[in-house]
């Protein structure tokens, strides 16, 4: 096995500390960081999606590394600035005003981090307008909304009208989830995307930086 | 107006609907209850119905020729065939606590269930039951959680004509437990949760919908009869604690005597929504989670309530799975106990392994009943919603798990369970097996206490005020206990 597929194996099997070690060792052994980063963690990420989609697995398991994936993260991020190697782009998510739920919201955050993309999370019960002061300040590419109730689900309009009066509608790509929230629903919004699980939203997502 | 005709069973009977209407609507209007656990937003597909002929527009019949109700709109004369849901299988009691009879007259309790209403009728002087009634929770019609009912009050009329349908049903199950007795009540004593309550009083649950969660009314309220045109002299709804913790919970503390117990005592009401209470060192707490849909049968595919025909009993034998049905009756769907015994019997052959995986891509219990892997994962969701909620009360007290006297399983699913299975699946602690006791609708249990005795009904008021809620989503262990919860190990 080669270093990439082991370190990939590692985070697909959650292993955050040996995950740790084995990212710390290959950086001193002179491995570029965006290597491991490009070639071993988002592969395996992915790897760990597509499982997800096909109900081999399930939320605990990815949520586990999802974890390692932070872990590893944490390693890389200052080498690679240092590097100046720039992340792929911003995204800003949040759970709508009016909800509190945010165990689905963070393992969408971290899938997405795992692609590569810098995620700016603004919490739960988030109302509109700082949605639209995040995406002033940090100019993502895109912005995620998630709603768990169905009577919460309805903010989620709020925040494009929100973006549409602040005139920053047409700089982001505003992608909708949440049990609840279906297709037909983002489309009467006027979202761009809506994704039934974390694996595609992270990959929708990602596609939007490409 | 179109000329709808509606088979069921034997009976066929002919309605007026306006063109553009849902059938479910239709249906609903004319006591023709279909599940629609959704709220009609066309994604649990529990409310099929067979179009024999004519058309509707809104839905195109399958191969077999079901089409959803929610969703076909009336376009002019059709005829469908609809099996109503019918609610059976009011538990019996296993409560200590008892009740002098001091009031005057006949008396009912109703307990307003999100999926069931279950009255009980009573002599107040002597105690004495006369009759069980119940039925399935009419404003079903607007989904099958409370969120959904919630939702649909966006249009004020909905309040109303969610209140007119329990109103209707619970006069229609009071004349029922008379039985032509020709009598009114001295008093009807009201328990459910803070949005049925709402509800049934016509007042609009909307702030219950979201943060910061804020009911309009918790404390005890009376009408009289007249103004709910309910053939009773007065109407009492029960003290609530908060706006998850409503006055059925009260019931349930009252019924189990919860206060005047010297040990810990946890106790679980495991409805549509998972209510639990905790009882320790002089201090009641209480958390409600989002647990139940699964376990009543809502996301599974072939789930169902407690209805006909329901599996409530698996059992792996060598000639393969032993099934008992609710009324003995052919297999047609999965109960929440039912599907608690065949989580436990597929752990135990290995053909569930201890992430959740499914060896194959369904399991047969019936030639039409089955689980898939998507029902396993709905059932690890409320399995985990119910441990993080246990392991957040003891945690609050102070509790370790080997220190918890007993565990009180009430409502629906608590009475058919099998706490083996239970303790197998993991949706108990598996050390709390033999703690463990199933104690029935203790919500509708202390409401005919709070019926006989006005000792009993001053206790309710004390109960709420002294319970205190905990708040799971700002707990930051929960979302690791929910993981953990998830898995079978």
């Amino acid at each position: 096995m080669n270093k990439f597929d082991e370190i990939s194996a590692l985070l697909q099997k959650g292993k955050a500390r040996d995950l740790s070690a084995l990212v710390q060792a290959e950086l001193n052994e002179g491995t570029s960081a965006n290597d491991i980063l490009t070639k071993a963690l988002i592969p395996g990420m992915s790897a760990v999606g597509e499982r997800f989609k096909k109900d081999e697995i399930f939320v605990p398991e990815v949520l586990i590394t999802a974890r390692a994936m932070n872990a590893a993260l944490k390693i890389l991020r200052p080498v690679l600035a240092q590097a100046g190697v720039e992340p792929v782009g911003t995204a800003v998510i949040c759970t709508v005003k009016g909800d509190l739920h945010d165990i689905g919201k963070n393992l969408v955050k971290m899938m997405i981090e795992g692609t590569g993309v810098q995620v700016v999370d603004l919490g739960v019960d988030c109302p509109a307008e700082r949605v639209v002061e995040a995406v002033k300040e940090h100019h993502p590419r895109v912005v995620c909304l998630s709603a768990l109730l169905t009577t919460t689900m309805v903010h989620q309009k709020d925040v494009i009208d929100a973006l549409k009066e602040a005139g920053l509608r047409e700089s982001v790509k505003v992608m909708v989830g949440g049990a609840p929230v279906t297709q037909a629903f983002a489309d009467e919004i006027g979202a761009d995307a809506y994704t039934p699980d974390a694996a595609t939203a992270a990959e929708v997502c990602r596609a939007y930086f490409d | 107006m179109a000329k709808i005709t509606v088979r069921s069973g034997t009976q066929t009977r002919t309605l007026q609907g306006a063109q553009g209407e849902t059938l479910l609507r239709l249906l609903t209007r004319h006591g023709v209850f279909l599940p629609a656990r959704c709220g009609g937003r066309g994604t649990c597909k529990k409310c099929r119905v067979k179009l024999l002929s004519g058309s509707v527009e809104g839905a195109s019949p399958d191969e077999e020729g079901f089409i959803l109700a929610c969703r076909a709109r009336i376009a002019g004369d059709c005829t469908i065939e609809a099996e109503s849901e019918r609610g059976t299988g009011l538990e019996d009691f296993c409560f200590a606590r008892r009740a002098q009879g001091r009031g005057e007259g006949l008396g009912a309790a109703l307990d307003l269930g999100t999926t069931t209403l279950a009255l009980l009728l009573a002599d107040r002087s002597s105690g004495k039951v006369l009759a069980k009634e119940s039925c399935l929770n009419p404003e079903a019609a607007f989904g099958s959680d409370v969120l959904s009912r919630i939702k649909a009050c966006e249009d004020k009329k909905a309040v109303f004509e969610q209140q007119a349908l329990v109103l209707v049903k619970t006069r229609e199950l009071i004349e029922r437990a008379l039985a032509g007795r020709n009598e009114t009540l001295t008093r009807l004593v009201v328990t459910g949760n803070p949005t049925m309550l709402h509800l049934f009083a016509g007042v609009d649950p909307t702030p219950i919908g979201s943060a910061p969660f804020t009911p309009v009314f918790l404390q005890e309220r009376v009408f009289a009869g007249s103004e709910l045109a309910l053939p009773a002299n007065e109407v009492l709804l029960l003290p609530s604690v908060s706006s998850y913790i409503g006055a059925d919970v009260t019931a349930d503390i009252l019924a189990a005597d919860l206060c005047s117990s010297k040990e810990n005592v946890l106790l679980a009401d495991l409805g549509t929504n998972g209510e639990m209470v905790l009882f320790s060192d002089g201090n009641l707490y209480a958390a409600s989670t989002a647990a139940g849909p699964a376990l009543e049968g809502a996301c599974i595919e072939c789930g169902t309530g407690g209805v006909e025909g329901a599996i409530s009993r698996v059992r792996q034998t060598e000639q393969g799975f032993a099934l008992e049905t609710i009324g003995g009756a052919p297999p047609k769907g999965i109960a929440g106990s039912g599907l608690v015994d065949a989580v436990a019997c597929l752990l135990r052959s290995g053909e569930l392994d201890e992430t959740g995986r499914l060896a194959k891509e369904r399991v047969f219990f019936s030639p039409d009943v089955y689980l898939t892997q998507g029902d396993i994962r709905a059932f690890q969701l409320a399995k985990g919603a119910i441990r993080a909620g246990m392991r957040a009360l003891l945690r609050h007290a102070g509790l370790r798990e080997e220190e918890l006297s007993r565990l009180l399983i009430a409502g629906g699913l608590g009475y058919h369970i099998d706490r083996a299975s239970a303790a197998t699946t993991g949706l108990i602690p598996p050390a709390w097996e033999t703690r463990t006791h199933a104690v029935g609708n203790g919500s509708l249990y202390g409401g005919y206490l709070a019926l006989l005795d006005e000792g009993c009904r001053a206790e309710c008021g004390k109960i709420a005020a002294r319970c205190k809620t905990l708040d799971l989503a700002a707990d930051p262990a929960f979302s690791d206990d929910f993981m953990d919860g998830m898995l079978f190990e």
